[in-house]
């Protein structure tokens, strides 16, 4: 495997995880062929992509490369026009975003889907309060000091250090968001945490900070898919790279294995082009 | 983007101004009295008349909770003052045929009916909640005045209907609906979520939370305390009358907003709204003590409303102003 050329294929193969001690590792997540078109628009064909746990994919590709696209498809915001999505060997339709929470997916997207006016522990279990009493439904009694205790560990265990107390996380730094983002992904066992351009608004120390959670998901045997367009991130934390080229699998590589030019290369489509 | 460093916590996105408006309603309050007190000691500074302006607030505020719910999720219920009304007519005419306690028990029931068509047609319609409920404000009144026939329609002079209007016992179901709403919006998943989706619908969506359930409930809600509201001020009168409750309102939406809940939605509490039902009737009682005319009265309230807008909305939620 390692004498392979680097650039493992050009087209639709696909390549085993980088990491993972087991012999022969199932994937979390495999993508067959999949196709999404928009009228007349083929946004996405014939893609096959495996996911595996504790291994973190990037995925990269110029604007409208098709990346939003396949991570919509994952997550249930779009339903795939062709192609099959088998999720721990057994075939999957996620039909909707509430799906995709159930089969252990979990996307921190762009925006990150926190309530701006509630407070962190109130976003950590949004839509999933713990509660006490009799009530179900609407009614439930919630159980705020076994929220913000829970908040506390988890945050504790992630290392991540946001100010006490009952802010509303609009008050937060965008890093400090995007660390309770992730946060309420682990809290819920996520399997599978698909990062949309996680340090596009951060400072530099920030980054930093989210690139090191990335990789603490990956040691927790969760699988990461990290989209961005920054090739140092990528060099940083990624294990695997697919590359999207016009809707295309343009290349798939292993970032031990290669290096910025190729690519660059790849994301431009010139991969095949030429030679140096 | 602004870029920040890892370690400033706060980026507060509110100005001093809107943190200060949840007190707003202490301060009016402590203001009007202060005022009417030097104004008009003898009238205005008794036992008697404190209880008049306690007794005044109650159907205000039981109507004004309500509405707090609808306006914490960013929509507004203009026709609570209508739907006072028609329940009231109903109720009246129900009394004679399955009696005063059953026609009393009967009015949150019938307002709740109301409530879920607008809600209905709010949800389901998607038109502007301030539409939906501007029709029904026309729509309930005109049933009402062809329901009586123009005229008031009493209930029976004793038993439990009209016991219901006489003090304290409106006070005391002010006392009940508002530990049951603050507990309801303080600590059950309905609360939270109301206060999610004022803060961003889409996002609450995007979770997965009951959006349009939630509406639908709310507005129901609102609609039973109009009910309940009517029922109490027919009980009060003796009588339903068809021009009950008009711009009843306006009165209850500057309540809500005195009391520190922002139009834009998203922040509310109880306790602010029954704050602010009581500053609308001391300034009432303080209006009418000090002789002002009642078209004037009328004029201020206008003023009010307003003013408390002006002070409370929270412009930064608010990008392009129509």
């Amino acid at each position: 495997m390692a004498a392979e050329d680097p650039l493992v294929s050009a087209g639709n193969g696909r390549i085993s995880p980088a990491r993972g001690g087991d012999a022969t590792p199932v994937p979390f997540l495999e993508i067959g062929g999949l196709g999404k078109r928009f009228g007349s628009v083929q946004a996405l064909s014939d893609i096959n992509l495996d996911i595996y746990c504790g291994e973190v994919l990037g995925l990269l590709g110029d604007n409208g490369a098709g990346k939003s696209t396949l991570v919509k498809c994952i997550s249930g915001v779009h339903r795939p026009t062709v192609g099959t999505i088998r999720c721990e060997s057994r075939e999957v339709i996620i039909s909707s975003p509430v799906v995709a929470r159930s089969l252990g997916i979990e996307t921190v997207f762009q925006d990150l889907a926190l309530i701006p006016n509630l407070d962190a522990a109130a976003n950590l279990f949004i839509g999933r309060e713990l509660s006490w009493g009799p009530f179900r439904g609407l009614l439930r009694v919630m159980r705020d000091r076994a929220m913000e205790e829970d908040l506390r560990q988890c945050l504790q265990q992630l290392d991540i250090h946001i100010p006490a107390g009952r802010m509303r996380v609009d008050s937060f730094s965008g890093g400090q968001r995007q660390a309770i983002a992730i946060a309420r992904a682990v809290r819920w066992k996520a399997k599978l945490v698909i990062l949309d351009e996680p340090t596009a608004a951060l400072s530099v120390p920030e980054q930093r900070k989210v690139l090191s959670l990335t990789r603490q998901l990956a040691s927790d045997r969760i699988a990461v898919i990290y989209i961005t367009h920054n090739l140092l991130d990528v060099l940083a934390v990624t294990d695997r790279i697919a590359i999207l080229h016009r809707g295309k699998k343009a290349a798939e590589l292993r970032t031990k294995e290669t290096n910025e030019h190729e690519i660059v290369s790849a994301i431009m489509g010139t991969a095949g082009k030429s030679s140096s | 983007m602004e870029i920040d460093v890892v370690d400033v916590a706060a980026r507060p996105r509110l100005n001093a101004w809107e943190r200060l408006t949840p007190y707003i309603a202490y301060a009016a309050l402590v203001t009007l009295i202060v005022v009417f007190g030097v104004l008009a000691p003898k009238l205005f500074l008794t036992e008697r008349n404190f209880g008049v302006i306690l007794q005044n607030s109650a159907v205000q505020c039981v109507v004004a909770i309500g509405m707090t719910f609808v306006i914490i999720i960013g929509s507004i219920d203009l026709s609570v003052g209508s739907v006072m009304a028609l329940v009231g007519i109903v109720a009246a005419l129900a009394s004679t045929v399955v009696g005063g306690a059953m026609a009393f028990f009967l009015t949150p029931a019938i307002g709740a009916v109301l409530g879920l068509v607008n809600g209905a047609v709010f949800v389901y319609g998607y038109i502007p909640s301030f539409i939906v409920t501007l029709g029904m404000l026309s729509i309930a009144r005109g049933f009402t005045i062809i329901v009586s026939g123009g005229f008031p329609i009493d209930i029976p002079p004793t038993g439990l209907f009209p016991a219901v209007g006489i003090a304290p016992v409106p006070i005391l179901i002010v006392v009940g609906v508002a530990v049951v709403a603050s507990f309801v919006l303080l600590k059950t998943a309905f609360g939270r979520y109301t206060i999610a989706v004022g803060g961003d619908e889409d996002k609450a969506r995007m979770l997965g939370l009951p959006v349009d359930r939630l509406k639908l409930v709310i507005f129901t809600l609102s609609g039973a305390l109009a009910g309940l509201g009517g029922g109490i001020l027919t009980a009060e009168v003796g009588a339903g009358s068809p021009t009950m409750g008009i711009g009843f309102e306006l009165t209850a939406i500057s309540a809500v907003v005195i009391g520190g809940t922002p139009l834009t939605g998203g922040a509310g509490s109880i306790l602010g709204t029954v704050v602010g039902s009581l500053v609308m009737s001391t300034l009432a009682n303080g209006m009418i003590i000090l002789g002002i005319p009642t078209n004037v009265q009328i004029v201020l309230t206008g003023v009010v409303l307003v003013g408390a807008v002006l002070l409370s909305i929270q412009r930064s939620k608010i990008h392009i102003m129509k």
